[in-house]
Protein backbone atom coordinates (compact mmCIF):
# COMPACT_ATOMS: atom_id res chain seq x y z
CA UNK A 1 0.00 0.00 0.00
CA UNK A 2 2.79 2.21 0.03
CA UNK A 3 2.45 3.60 -3.39
CA UNK A 4 -0.78 5.00 -2.47
CA UNK A 5 0.77 6.87 0.53
CA UNK A 6 3.45 8.40 -2.08
CA UNK A 7 0.81 9.24 -4.19
CA UNK A 8 -1.35 11.20 -1.33
CA UNK A 9 1.90 12.42 -0.33
CA UNK A 10 2.42 13.86 -3.37
CA UNK A 11 -1.10 15.27 -4.27
CA UNK A 12 -0.99 16.79 -0.50
CA UNK A 13 1.95 18.84 -1.63
CA UNK A 14 0.78 19.68 -4.99
CA UNK A 15 -2.78 20.99 -3.03
CA UNK A 16 -0.58 22.78 -0.37
CA UNK A 17 1.24 24.90 -3.26
CA UNK A 18 -2.31 25.91 -5.13
CA UNK A 19 -3.81 26.94 -2.10
CA UNK A 20 -2.71 30.43 -2.77
CA UNK A 21 -3.92 30.50 -5.89
CA UNK A 22 -7.08 28.69 -4.99
CA UNK A 23 -7.32 31.39 -2.44
CA UNK A 24 -7.66 34.18 -5.13
CA UNK A 25 -9.91 32.00 -7.50
CA UNK A 26 -6.94 31.66 -9.92
CA UNK A 27 -7.47 27.93 -10.37
CA UNK A 28 -8.98 26.32 -13.22
CA UNK A 29 -12.14 24.09 -12.65
CA UNK A 30 -10.79 20.93 -12.77
CA UNK A 31 -8.11 21.88 -10.22
CA UNK A 32 -10.33 23.60 -7.80
CA UNK A 33 -12.47 21.06 -7.61
CA UNK A 34 -9.44 18.88 -6.60
CA UNK A 35 -8.11 21.23 -4.31
CA UNK A 36 -11.80 21.20 -2.38
CA UNK A 37 -11.96 17.69 -2.45
CA UNK A 38 -8.48 17.31 -0.95
CA UNK A 39 -9.37 19.80 1.68
CA UNK A 40 -12.58 17.71 2.98
CA UNK A 41 -10.10 15.07 4.14
CA UNK A 42 -6.52 16.93 5.11
CA UNK A 43 -7.23 19.26 8.27
CA UNK A 44 -3.31 20.25 7.66
CA UNK A 45 -4.33 21.91 4.33
CA UNK A 46 -7.10 23.28 6.15
CA UNK A 47 -5.09 24.56 8.38
CA UNK A 48 -2.81 25.92 5.84
CA UNK A 49 -5.54 27.03 3.94
CA UNK A 50 -6.96 29.29 6.84
CA UNK A 51 -3.50 30.68 8.26
CA UNK A 52 -2.85 31.99 4.86
CA UNK A 53 -6.16 33.36 4.14
CA UNK A 54 -5.77 35.89 7.57
CA UNK A 55 -2.12 36.23 6.54
CA UNK A 56 -3.69 37.81 3.00
CA UNK A 57 -5.90 39.94 4.59
CA UNK A 58 -3.61 41.09 7.29
CA UNK A 59 -0.91 41.76 4.22
CA UNK A 60 -3.99 43.50 2.57
CA UNK A 61 -5.30 46.11 5.21
CA UNK A 62 -1.47 47.35 5.49
CA UNK A 63 -2.12 50.84 5.69
CA UNK A 64 -1.02 53.24 2.84
CA UNK A 65 1.41 55.62 3.72
CA UNK A 66 1.79 58.68 3.29
CA UNK A 67 4.02 60.41 0.30
CA UNK A 68 6.72 62.60 1.77
CA UNK A 69 7.13 64.67 -0.92
CA UNK A 70 6.58 65.21 -4.84
CA UNK A 71 8.09 63.70 -6.61
CA UNK A 72 7.61 65.60 -9.56
CA UNK A 73 11.03 66.62 -12.42
CA UNK A 74 11.90 69.87 -12.65
CA UNK A 75 10.25 72.25 -15.01
CA UNK A 76 12.70 74.06 -17.65
CA UNK A 77 11.87 77.93 -16.18
CA UNK A 78 9.22 79.30 -18.45
CA UNK A 79 10.20 76.98 -21.59
CA UNK A 80 7.61 78.96 -23.72
CA UNK A 81 8.39 82.95 -23.76
CA UNK A 82 11.89 82.58 -24.33
CA UNK A 83 12.45 81.03 -27.95
CA UNK A 84 9.31 83.81 -28.31
CA UNK A 85 11.71 86.76 -27.05
CA UNK A 86 15.15 85.10 -28.99
CA UNK A 87 13.06 85.38 -32.59
CA UNK A 88 12.66 88.88 -32.19
CA UNK A 89 15.92 89.59 -32.85
CA UNK A 90 16.71 87.98 -36.22
CA UNK A 91 13.47 88.98 -37.14
CA UNK A 92 14.78 92.87 -36.81
CA UNK A 93 17.97 91.73 -38.68
CA UNK A 94 16.31 90.38 -41.44
CA UNK A 95 13.86 93.55 -42.04
CA UNK A 96 17.16 95.95 -41.24
CA UNK A 97 18.77 93.36 -44.16
CA UNK A 98 15.73 94.17 -46.47
CA UNK A 99 15.27 97.19 -46.17
CA UNK A 100 18.93 98.41 -46.79
CA UNK A 101 19.03 96.03 -50.22
CA UNK A 102 15.64 97.88 -51.02
CA UNK A 103 17.17 101.34 -50.40
CA UNK A 104 20.39 100.37 -52.38
CA UNK A 105 18.39 98.95 -55.59
CA UNK A 106 16.07 102.37 -55.59
CA UNK A 107 19.30 104.42 -55.42
CA UNK A 108 21.24 102.58 -57.79
CA UNK A 109 17.85 102.95 -60.17
CA UNK A 110 17.81 106.51 -59.70
CA UNK A 111 21.52 107.36 -60.45
CA UNK A 112 21.52 104.98 -63.33
CA UNK A 113 18.14 106.70 -64.63
CA UNK A 114 18.97 110.40 -64.32
CA UNK A 115 22.42 110.80 -62.42
CA UNK A 116 20.71 112.47 -59.58
CA UNK A 117 19.39 115.06 -61.44
CA UNK A 118 17.94 117.36 -58.93
CA UNK A 119 14.40 118.43 -59.44
CA UNK A 120 13.43 121.36 -59.35
CA UNK A 121 10.63 122.88 -57.88
CA UNK A 122 8.26 125.37 -58.76
CA UNK A 123 9.15 128.59 -59.20
CA UNK A 124 6.94 131.96 -59.16
CA UNK A 125 6.26 132.99 -62.03
CA UNK A 126 7.45 136.28 -61.77
CA UNK A 127 10.71 135.25 -61.34
CA UNK A 128 10.59 133.10 -64.34
CA UNK A 129 9.41 135.60 -66.42
CA UNK A 130 12.29 137.79 -66.44
CA UNK A 131 14.50 134.75 -66.61
CA UNK A 132 12.87 133.64 -70.10
CA UNK A 133 12.39 136.99 -71.17
CA UNK A 134 16.12 137.37 -71.48
CA UNK A 135 17.35 134.23 -72.57
CA UNK A 136 14.89 134.38 -75.10
CA UNK A 137 15.91 138.21 -76.32
CA UNK A 138 19.87 136.32 -75.93
CA UNK A 139 18.91 133.30 -77.95
CA UNK A 140 16.56 135.52 -81.08
CA UNK A 141 18.17 138.10 -81.36
CA UNK A 142 16.40 140.89 -82.98
CA UNK A 143 13.39 141.16 -85.78
CA UNK A 144 11.66 138.37 -84.97
CA UNK A 145 7.59 138.39 -84.77
CA UNK A 146 5.71 136.47 -82.17
CA UNK A 147 3.90 135.07 -84.94
CA UNK A 148 7.49 134.32 -86.92
CA UNK A 149 8.15 132.43 -83.59
CA UNK A 150 5.25 130.80 -83.57
CA UNK A 151 5.85 129.51 -87.33
CA UNK A 152 9.65 128.71 -86.01
CA UNK A 153 8.38 126.56 -83.61
CA UNK A 154 6.66 124.67 -85.66
CA UNK A 155 8.53 124.57 -88.63
CA UNK A 156 11.88 123.68 -86.10
CA UNK A 157 9.45 120.63 -84.72
CA UNK A 158 8.82 119.28 -87.83
CA UNK A 159 12.16 119.68 -89.09
CA UNK A 160 14.16 117.87 -85.90
CA UNK A 161 11.29 114.90 -85.63
CA UNK A 162 10.41 115.92 -82.61
CA UNK A 163 7.98 112.73 -81.88
CA UNK A 164 4.88 113.90 -80.04
CA UNK A 165 3.60 110.61 -80.02
CA UNK A 166 6.28 109.07 -78.04
CA UNK A 167 6.61 112.44 -75.28
CA UNK A 168 6.40 111.43 -71.94
CA UNK A 169 3.60 113.93 -71.55
CA UNK A 170 1.48 111.42 -73.11
CA UNK A 171 -0.28 110.87 -69.77
CA UNK A 172 -1.22 114.44 -69.83
CA UNK A 173 -4.84 114.88 -71.82
CA UNK A 174 -3.61 118.41 -72.49
CA UNK A 175 -0.43 117.22 -74.04
CA UNK A 176 -2.68 114.17 -75.92
CA UNK A 177 -4.70 117.21 -77.32
CA UNK A 178 -1.59 119.29 -77.86
CA UNK A 179 0.07 116.84 -79.75
CA UNK A 180 -3.26 115.81 -82.17
CA UNK A 181 -4.17 119.48 -83.08
CA UNK A 182 -0.37 119.74 -84.01
CA UNK A 183 -0.56 116.73 -85.71
CA UNK A 184 -3.90 117.10 -87.39
CA UNK A 185 -4.03 120.97 -88.38
CA UNK A 186 -1.47 122.35 -90.95
CA UNK A 187 1.64 124.76 -89.47
CA UNK A 188 -0.26 127.79 -90.93
CA UNK A 189 -3.13 127.09 -89.28
CA UNK A 190 -1.83 126.67 -85.95
CA UNK A 191 0.78 129.76 -86.86
CA UNK A 192 -2.64 131.66 -87.57
CA UNK A 193 -3.98 130.53 -84.28
CA UNK A 194 -1.65 131.33 -81.87
CA UNK A 195 -0.67 134.19 -83.85
CA UNK A 196 -4.18 135.57 -83.76
CA UNK A 197 -4.08 134.82 -80.19
CA UNK A 198 -1.39 136.70 -79.37
CA UNK A 199 -2.16 139.32 -81.93
CA UNK A 200 -5.61 139.82 -79.70
CA UNK A 201 -3.38 139.69 -76.38
CA UNK A 202 -0.96 142.28 -77.81
CA UNK A 203 -3.81 143.89 -78.47
CA UNK A 204 -5.03 145.86 -75.30
CA UNK A 205 -1.60 145.98 -74.00
CA UNK A 206 0.46 146.85 -76.57
CA UNK A 207 -1.68 149.44 -78.77
CA UNK A 208 -1.67 149.30 -82.27
CA UNK A 209 2.05 148.02 -82.64
CA UNK A 210 1.02 145.28 -84.87
CA UNK A 211 3.17 141.86 -84.53
CA UNK A 212 4.49 141.36 -87.70
CA UNK A 213 6.72 144.43 -87.52
CA UNK A 214 7.56 143.91 -83.80
CA UNK A 215 11.31 143.97 -83.19
CA UNK A 216 12.39 141.05 -80.82
CA UNK A 217 13.62 143.51 -78.04
CA UNK A 218 10.37 145.26 -78.62
CA UNK A 219 8.26 142.34 -78.72
CA UNK A 220 9.86 140.65 -75.65
CA UNK A 221 9.42 143.72 -73.92
CA UNK A 222 5.58 143.81 -74.78
CA UNK A 223 4.90 141.27 -74.38
CA UNK A 224 6.21 140.84 -70.78
CA UNK A 225 4.28 144.05 -70.47
CA UNK A 226 1.57 142.04 -71.68
CA UNK A 227 1.77 138.90 -68.83
CA UNK A 228 2.30 141.44 -66.13
CA UNK A 229 -0.81 143.30 -67.59
CA UNK A 230 -3.21 140.15 -68.09
CA UNK A 231 -4.97 140.23 -64.75
CA UNK A 232 -6.46 143.36 -65.07
CA UNK A 233 -6.77 143.69 -68.90
CA UNK A 234 -10.20 144.65 -70.06
CA UNK A 235 -12.40 141.63 -72.10
CA UNK A 236 -11.06 141.32 -75.67
CA UNK A 237 -13.05 143.03 -77.88
CA UNK A 238 -13.86 140.00 -79.77
CA UNK A 239 -15.20 137.19 -77.56
CA UNK A 240 -15.28 134.66 -79.86
CA UNK A 241 -11.38 135.67 -80.94
CA UNK A 242 -10.52 135.49 -77.11
CA UNK A 243 -12.34 132.03 -76.98
CA UNK A 244 -10.15 130.72 -79.70
CA UNK A 245 -7.11 131.70 -77.73
CA UNK A 246 -7.91 130.62 -75.09
CA UNK A 247 -8.86 126.87 -76.72
CA UNK A 248 -5.28 127.32 -78.34
CA UNK A 249 -4.23 128.27 -75.00
CA UNK A 250 -3.13 124.52 -73.63
CA UNK A 251 -1.98 123.85 -76.89
CA UNK A 252 0.81 126.11 -76.88
CA UNK A 253 1.54 126.03 -72.84
CA UNK A 254 1.62 122.25 -73.85
CA UNK A 255 4.30 122.55 -76.54
CA UNK A 256 6.09 124.00 -74.34
CA UNK A 257 6.27 121.52 -71.91
CA UNK A 258 6.83 118.76 -74.64
CA UNK A 259 9.44 120.77 -77.16
CA UNK A 260 12.17 121.89 -74.12
CA UNK A 261 14.71 122.50 -76.91
CA UNK A 262 12.42 124.77 -78.02
CA UNK A 263 11.65 126.29 -74.93
CA UNK A 264 12.65 129.69 -75.16
CA UNK A 265 10.46 130.19 -78.59
CA UNK A 266 7.43 128.10 -77.18
CA UNK A 267 7.21 129.36 -73.34
CA UNK A 268 6.76 132.75 -75.21
CA UNK A 269 3.93 131.90 -76.45
CA UNK A 270 3.20 130.61 -73.33
CA UNK A 271 3.54 132.91 -71.39
CA UNK A 272 2.14 135.05 -73.31
CA UNK A 273 -1.19 132.53 -73.84
CA UNK A 274 -2.31 133.08 -70.23
CA UNK A 275 -2.98 136.74 -70.90
CA UNK A 276 -6.75 136.24 -72.41
CA UNK A 277 -6.97 133.50 -70.25
CA UNK A 278 -8.45 134.96 -67.31
CA UNK A 279 -11.11 137.04 -69.78
CA UNK A 280 -13.40 134.43 -70.78
CA UNK A 281 -14.43 133.26 -67.51
CA UNK A 282 -16.26 130.30 -68.91
CA UNK A 283 -13.16 128.72 -70.46
CA UNK A 284 -11.07 126.88 -68.03
CA UNK A 285 -7.80 127.59 -66.63
CA UNK A 286 -5.00 125.69 -67.63
CA UNK A 287 -4.48 122.64 -66.27
CA UNK A 288 -2.07 123.64 -62.93
CA UNK A 289 0.83 120.84 -63.79
CA UNK A 290 0.60 122.49 -66.82
CA UNK A 291 1.54 125.60 -65.41
CA UNK A 292 4.22 124.29 -63.32
CA UNK A 293 6.18 121.92 -66.49
CA UNK A 294 6.09 125.57 -67.76
CA UNK A 295 7.43 127.57 -64.87
CA UNK A 296 10.38 123.71 -64.84
CA UNK A 297 10.88 124.49 -68.27
CA UNK A 298 11.85 127.88 -68.00
CA UNK A 299 14.08 127.38 -64.73
CA UNK A 300 16.26 125.38 -66.81
CA UNK A 301 16.86 128.04 -69.65
CA UNK A 302 18.16 127.09 -72.71
CA UNK A 303 21.15 125.19 -71.21
CA UNK A 304 19.72 121.74 -69.60
CA UNK A 305 16.65 121.03 -70.69
CA UNK A 306 17.40 118.08 -72.94
CA UNK A 307 18.83 116.51 -69.74
CA UNK A 308 16.05 116.89 -67.65
CA UNK A 309 14.04 114.96 -70.00
CA UNK A 310 16.25 112.32 -70.96
CA UNK A 311 15.63 109.99 -68.47
CA UNK A 312 12.07 109.92 -69.50
CA UNK A 313 10.76 110.28 -65.77
CA UNK A 314 8.23 113.07 -64.59
CA UNK A 315 9.52 115.50 -62.22
CA UNK A 316 6.47 114.40 -59.91
CA UNK A 317 7.87 110.65 -60.58
CA UNK A 318 11.35 111.73 -60.39
CA UNK A 319 10.38 113.48 -56.42
CA UNK A 320 8.34 110.38 -55.36
CA UNK A 321 11.40 108.29 -55.87
CA UNK A 322 13.19 110.85 -53.97
CA UNK A 323 10.35 110.83 -51.01
CA UNK A 324 10.63 106.94 -50.82
CA UNK A 325 14.41 107.09 -50.92
CA UNK A 326 14.47 109.67 -48.08
CA UNK A 327 11.84 107.34 -46.02
CA UNK A 328 13.26 104.03 -47.01
CA UNK A 329 16.41 106.03 -45.11
CA UNK A 330 14.72 106.91 -42.40
CA UNK A 331 13.49 103.29 -41.51
CA UNK A 332 16.80 101.86 -42.38
CA UNK A 333 17.99 104.50 -39.51
CA UNK A 334 15.10 103.41 -37.14
CA UNK A 335 15.72 100.16 -37.73
CA UNK A 336 19.16 99.91 -37.06
CA UNK A 337 18.89 101.70 -34.09
CA UNK A 338 16.13 98.94 -33.03
CA UNK A 339 18.55 96.30 -33.68
CA UNK A 340 21.33 97.02 -32.34
CA UNK A 341 19.21 97.84 -29.33
CA UNK A 342 17.63 94.83 -29.19
CA UNK A 343 20.68 92.84 -29.32
CA UNK A 344 22.11 94.94 -26.71
CA UNK A 345 19.71 94.33 -24.65
CA UNK A 346 19.46 90.24 -24.81
CA UNK A 347 22.96 90.17 -24.02
CA UNK A 348 22.63 92.21 -21.08
CA UNK A 349 19.39 89.05 -20.24
CA UNK A 350 22.06 86.72 -20.47
CA UNK B 1 -6.59 66.44 -19.62
CA UNK B 2 -7.09 62.98 -19.27
CA UNK B 3 -4.38 60.67 -18.97
CA UNK B 4 -3.53 59.60 -22.71
CA UNK B 5 -3.32 63.05 -23.60
CA UNK B 6 -0.86 63.59 -20.73
CA UNK B 7 0.90 61.05 -21.63
CA UNK B 8 0.95 62.12 -25.02
CA UNK B 9 1.64 65.86 -23.85
CA UNK B 10 4.81 64.22 -21.70
CA UNK B 11 6.04 61.81 -24.41
CA UNK B 12 6.58 65.37 -26.30
CA UNK B 13 8.87 66.48 -23.47
CA UNK B 14 6.37 68.04 -21.64
CA UNK B 15 7.63 68.15 -18.16
CA UNK B 16 4.13 70.28 -16.77
CA UNK B 17 2.17 67.40 -18.34
CA UNK B 18 4.45 64.73 -17.08
CA UNK B 19 4.27 66.09 -13.42
CA UNK B 20 0.92 65.88 -13.74
CA UNK B 21 0.98 61.99 -14.35
CA UNK B 22 3.21 62.35 -11.27
CA UNK B 23 1.00 63.71 -9.06
CA UNK B 24 -1.50 60.36 -10.20
CA UNK B 25 0.89 58.10 -9.55
CA UNK B 26 3.73 58.86 -6.83
CA UNK B 27 1.38 57.74 -3.86
CA UNK B 28 1.10 53.65 -5.68
CA UNK B 29 4.90 54.37 -6.76
CA UNK B 30 5.94 55.32 -3.22
CA UNK B 31 4.23 52.89 -1.19
CA UNK B 32 5.36 50.09 -4.15
CA UNK B 33 8.85 51.12 -3.08
CA UNK B 34 8.32 51.41 0.46
CA UNK B 35 6.57 48.30 1.02
CA UNK B 36 9.97 46.52 -1.48
CA UNK B 37 12.54 48.42 0.36
CA UNK B 38 11.35 49.05 4.13
CA UNK B 39 13.34 52.19 4.48
CA UNK B 40 11.40 55.66 3.33
CA UNK B 41 14.17 57.24 2.68
CA UNK B 42 15.37 54.38 0.13
CA UNK B 43 11.59 54.28 -1.05
CA UNK B 44 11.77 57.98 -1.83
CA UNK B 45 14.74 57.90 -3.63
CA UNK B 46 13.83 54.61 -5.79
CA UNK B 47 10.80 56.68 -6.32
CA UNK B 48 12.34 59.91 -7.47
CA UNK B 49 14.93 57.78 -9.31
CA UNK B 50 11.59 55.83 -10.56
CA UNK B 51 9.91 59.20 -11.98
CA UNK B 52 13.36 60.60 -13.69
CA UNK B 53 14.11 57.49 -15.65
CA UNK B 54 10.62 57.48 -16.82
CA UNK B 55 10.51 60.81 -17.75
CA UNK B 56 13.80 60.02 -19.69
CA UNK B 57 11.96 56.79 -21.25
CA UNK B 58 8.61 58.37 -22.30
CA UNK B 59 9.27 58.05 -25.38
CA UNK B 60 9.55 54.25 -25.24
CA UNK B 61 6.30 53.92 -23.86
CA UNK B 62 4.34 52.47 -26.65
CA UNK B 63 0.77 52.45 -25.28
CA UNK B 64 -0.47 49.47 -22.69
CA UNK B 65 -0.95 50.65 -19.14
CA UNK B 66 0.85 53.53 -18.22
CA UNK B 67 0.41 51.77 -14.60
CA UNK B 68 2.04 48.83 -15.38
CA UNK B 69 4.88 50.32 -17.65
CA UNK B 70 5.82 52.76 -14.27
CA UNK B 71 5.45 50.24 -11.84
CA UNK B 72 8.36 48.41 -13.65
CA UNK B 73 10.19 51.23 -13.68
CA UNK B 74 9.40 51.62 -9.46
CA UNK B 75 10.99 47.75 -8.83
CA UNK B 76 13.53 48.21 -11.19
CA UNK B 77 14.83 51.49 -9.09
CA UNK B 78 13.99 48.88 -5.91
CA UNK B 79 16.26 46.27 -7.28
CA UNK B 80 18.88 49.49 -7.67
CA UNK B 81 18.54 50.61 -4.31
CA UNK B 82 18.80 47.33 -2.64
CA UNK B 83 21.71 46.72 -4.56
CA UNK B 84 23.53 50.07 -4.13
CA UNK B 85 23.43 49.51 -0.65
CA UNK B 86 23.15 46.35 0.23
CA UNK B 87 20.93 47.71 2.85
CA UNK B 88 19.14 44.35 4.75
CA UNK B 89 20.17 40.53 4.37
CA UNK B 90 16.81 38.59 3.20
CA UNK B 91 18.35 35.72 3.64
CA UNK B 92 17.55 34.20 6.96
CA UNK B 93 15.13 34.88 9.08
CA UNK B 94 16.72 34.90 12.12
CA UNK B 95 18.10 38.29 11.85
CA UNK B 96 14.85 39.99 12.22
CA UNK B 97 15.20 43.58 13.67
CA UNK B 98 12.28 43.08 14.83
CA UNK B 99 12.72 43.79 18.81
CA UNK B 100 13.71 47.26 17.93
CA UNK B 101 11.02 47.92 15.51
CA UNK B 102 8.77 46.65 17.61
CA UNK B 103 9.88 49.29 20.41
CA UNK B 104 10.05 51.84 17.78
CA UNK B 105 5.98 51.33 17.37
CA UNK B 106 5.57 51.26 21.16
CA UNK B 107 6.53 54.49 21.98
CA UNK B 108 4.31 57.11 23.44
CA UNK B 109 1.48 55.35 22.58
CA UNK B 110 -0.58 55.94 25.77
CA UNK B 111 -2.97 58.34 23.72
CA UNK B 112 -4.02 55.82 21.34
CA UNK B 113 -7.10 53.72 21.33
CA UNK B 114 -5.47 50.14 22.20
CA UNK B 115 -6.98 48.17 19.02
CA UNK B 116 -5.18 50.68 16.92
CA UNK B 117 -2.00 50.26 18.67
CA UNK B 118 -2.27 46.66 18.13
CA UNK B 119 -2.78 47.05 14.78
CA UNK B 120 0.42 49.64 14.21
CA UNK B 121 2.05 46.10 15.58
CA UNK B 122 0.47 43.58 13.39
CA UNK B 123 1.52 45.95 10.51
CA UNK B 124 5.31 45.96 11.51
CA UNK B 125 5.52 42.65 12.26
CA UNK B 126 3.81 41.84 8.68
CA UNK B 127 6.19 44.15 6.90
CA UNK B 128 9.44 42.93 8.48
CA UNK B 129 7.93 39.14 7.29
CA UNK B 130 7.67 40.96 3.49
CA UNK B 131 10.88 42.90 4.35
CA UNK B 132 12.84 39.39 4.85
CA UNK B 133 11.52 37.74 1.83
CA UNK B 134 13.98 37.20 -1.42
CA UNK B 135 13.60 40.13 -3.28
CA UNK B 136 11.86 37.89 -6.07
CA UNK B 137 8.96 37.32 -3.98
CA UNK B 138 8.67 40.34 -2.07
CA UNK B 139 7.89 42.18 -5.30
CA UNK B 140 5.18 39.66 -6.09
CA UNK B 141 3.74 39.98 -3.22
CA UNK B 142 3.50 43.66 -2.17
CA UNK B 143 2.25 44.32 -5.82
CA UNK B 144 -0.27 41.50 -5.46
CA UNK B 145 -1.75 41.59 -2.21
CA UNK B 146 -0.46 45.04 -1.07
CA UNK B 147 -1.07 46.57 -4.12
CA UNK B 148 -4.74 44.19 -5.03
CA UNK B 149 -3.02 43.91 -9.00
CA UNK B 150 -3.48 40.80 -10.78
CA UNK B 151 -1.64 37.63 -11.42
CA UNK B 152 -1.58 39.21 -15.29
CA UNK B 153 -1.11 42.34 -13.97
CA UNK B 154 1.78 40.99 -11.65
CA UNK B 155 3.31 39.15 -14.98
CA UNK B 156 3.11 42.33 -16.76
CA UNK B 157 4.79 44.55 -14.83
CA UNK B 158 7.71 42.15 -13.61
CA UNK B 159 7.74 41.04 -17.03
CA UNK B 160 7.06 37.17 -16.01
CA UNK B 161 4.84 34.26 -16.90
CA UNK B 162 1.68 33.59 -14.32
CA UNK B 163 2.85 30.25 -13.54
CA UNK B 164 6.02 32.13 -11.97
CA UNK B 165 3.80 34.71 -10.53
CA UNK B 166 1.66 32.18 -8.25
CA UNK B 167 4.52 30.15 -7.62
CA UNK B 168 6.80 32.97 -6.13
CA UNK B 169 3.17 34.51 -4.32
CA UNK B 170 2.80 31.16 -3.09
CA UNK B 171 5.83 30.56 -1.23
CA UNK B 172 6.31 34.37 -0.28
CA UNK B 173 2.69 34.26 1.41
CA UNK B 174 3.59 30.72 3.31
CA UNK B 175 6.46 32.83 4.38
CA UNK B 176 4.88 35.83 5.68
CA UNK B 177 2.51 33.38 7.25
CA UNK B 178 5.34 31.24 9.29
CA UNK B 179 7.28 34.76 10.32
CA UNK B 180 3.73 35.66 11.81
CA UNK B 181 3.72 31.97 13.26
CA UNK B 182 6.92 32.71 14.79
CA UNK B 183 6.79 36.11 16.14
CA UNK B 184 3.12 35.74 17.19
CA UNK B 185 4.38 35.92 20.78
CA UNK B 186 5.04 39.45 19.87
CA UNK B 187 1.85 40.35 18.97
CA UNK B 188 -1.97 40.81 20.52
CA UNK B 189 -3.48 37.75 21.17
CA UNK B 190 -6.29 38.23 18.51
CA UNK B 191 -3.70 38.62 15.49
CA UNK B 192 -1.77 35.61 16.79
CA UNK B 193 -2.42 32.80 14.70
CA UNK B 194 -3.63 29.37 15.56
CA UNK B 195 -0.42 27.41 16.71
CA UNK B 196 -0.85 24.18 14.91
CA UNK B 197 -2.78 22.42 12.60
CA UNK B 198 -4.45 19.57 13.46
CA UNK B 199 -2.98 16.36 13.57
CA UNK B 200 -5.71 14.35 12.05
CA UNK B 201 -3.58 13.93 8.55
CA UNK B 202 -1.78 11.44 8.13
CA UNK B 203 -0.37 12.35 5.09
CA UNK B 204 3.62 13.33 4.77
CA UNK B 205 3.60 16.57 6.43
CA UNK B 206 4.57 15.17 9.55
CA UNK B 207 8.14 14.47 8.06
Amino acid sequence: MSWLRKRKETEHRNIQEQLSAYLDGELLPREREAVEQHLITCSSCRWNLKTLRQTVQWTSELPTVRVPRTFTVPVPARPVPAPRRWRFVPVLQGATALVALLLFFVIAGDAMLTGFQPVTMRRPETQALPVEATSLAEARGAEVTATVLVETVVVEKEAEGLMLQEAPAAEEPAAEEAARMLEVAPAETATVIVGEEIRATMAPAGGGEGAEDARAEESVGEETVAVEAAAPAPLPSEPSLAEEAAAVLPTATTKAMIAPTLAPTATTEAMTAPTPAPAPTEVAMPPPSAQVEVGEALSVPGREPASEWRHGLKPAVLMGVRWVEYALGVLLIVLVGTTIGAMVWRRSKR
Amino acid sequence: MDEDALIAAAQKGDARAFNQLVILYQGLAYNVAYRILHDPEAAADATQDAFFSAFRAMGKFRGGSFKSWLLRIVTNACYDQLRVKQRRPTSSLDNLPVEADHTFYLEDTSELPDEFVERQELNQVIQVGIAQLPIEQRAVLVLSDVQGLSYQEVADVLDISLGTVKSRLSRGRAKVRDFLLEKGELLPRRYRLSGEPETEHTGGHAQ
